[in-house]
């Protein structure tokens, strides 16, 4: 599958930042009450789906497939320009989703994809790393008050669920380890047992492969 | 291969192997279906797509990443049995020391208590 596992934090962490500045200055705005609770008779919420690479899409598309998917609409589909793989398999599901609903209506216009800049590739030094970030941050930024979403899953904007990847047995991740830290996260997950008795906020529900 | 600058040969030393190799395949599971044993780097998709289908793998760890995380998840599974574990130097010996009936089966994980939490969340029924 994807060549490296490290990459979705490449892909991840630009929007990671941006969305810990907008929410910073949401909830500034907004005094600290954030509209978490809605109702099950509410329209569907626009959702981002971060993708990692490799056998992190993987990860989360088995949590998309699960997902209620009239409860969680529509949905953007975010991936490194890089990665030419991932957005294609989020791809082929929504077009498998179209073929089983064709009398509903619901179509690919469910479904956005959005490619962004990366912040590091595999194997880049250090330095030039700062300056992708930058870019990618910024690039991330944009995106983010574009789509507004209301669901963000990987990370997060009014609603944010972050999943802690199954590679991650003893340690968080640096994205994972800011937003536990900070405590951004509405509900943080982690995949292992041994990791939630170190980070006893997290939650831990089983294993998503 | 890849972004290296290596060309492999299709053909073993005293020609006794067989051998194939590509950059990229979209039906890699076909050729694992087709295998007696996996040999995978350590990550994540690989691994677990190995072990769906059953088969036995043999993890050889990237020592050159950075924030390595890698060797956690290859380690935690050795650990309980799902695989071998290996390293560039250590390959050879754990193909020859190595005993597949002491594999555990491994149980895929399910997405369901997850997506449940998410929907409680927003107070939507549970079904």
């Amino acid at each position: 599958m994807g060549p490296d596992v490290s990459m979705a934090v490449c892909c991840a962490f630009p929007v990671l930042v941006s969305l810990l500045l907008i929410r910073f200055a949401y909830v500034m705005y907004h005094s600290g009450h954030m509209p978490s609770k809605l109702s099950a008779s509410a329209a569907g919420m626009r959702s981002l789906i971060v993708l990692g690479s490799g056998g992190h899409t993987a990860e989360m598309m088995n949590v998309v497939t699960t997902l209620q998917k009239d409860r969680f609409t529509p949905r953007y589909y975010v991936a490194a320009l890089t990665d030419n793989m991932s957005l294609q398999k989020a791809q082929v599901y929504e077009q498998s989703l179209v073929r089983v609903e064709v009398d509903k209506e619901e179509g690919v216009e469910n479904a956005q994809f959005v490619q962004i800049y990366r912040s590091r590739e595999v194997g880049q030094s250090y330095i030039t790393s700062i300056a992708t970030t930058l870019l990618a941050t910024s690039h991330a930024i944009w995106i983010i008050i574009r789509i507004r979403p209301q669901v963000v899953l990987g990370l997060g904007w009014s609603s944010i669920f972050y999943i802690e990847s199954i590679a991650r047995v003893k340690k968080l991740s640096l994205s994972g380890l800011l937003l536990y830290k900070l405590r951004i996260a509405d509900q943080f997950f982690v995949q292992w047992p041994q990791l939630q008795q170190k980070y006893p906020r997290a939650c831990y529900a089983g294993r998503l492969m | 291969m890849g972004r290296g600058t290596y060309v492999p040969s299709k053909v073993s030393g005293d020609g006794t192997l067989q051998v194939d190799y590509f950059t990229f395949s979209p039906s890699i599971a076909d050729y694992i279906r087709d295998a007696s044993l996996v040999i995978s780097h350590a990550g994540s998709g690989s691994i677990f797509e190995t072990l769906r289908h059953g088969k036995p793998l043999i993890v050889v760890v990237n020592e050159d990443l950075m924030d390595n995380h890698q060797s956690e998840l290859a380690e935690e599974l050795a650990t309980r049995k799902h695989l071998f574990c290996a390293s560039p130097q250590t390959l050879g010996e754990t193909i020859q020391e190595m005993d597949i009936e002491t594999l555990n089966p491994y149980v895929p994980g399910d997405a369901k208590p997850v997506v449940s939490l998410i929907n409680k969340f927003f107070g939507f029924p549970d079904d």
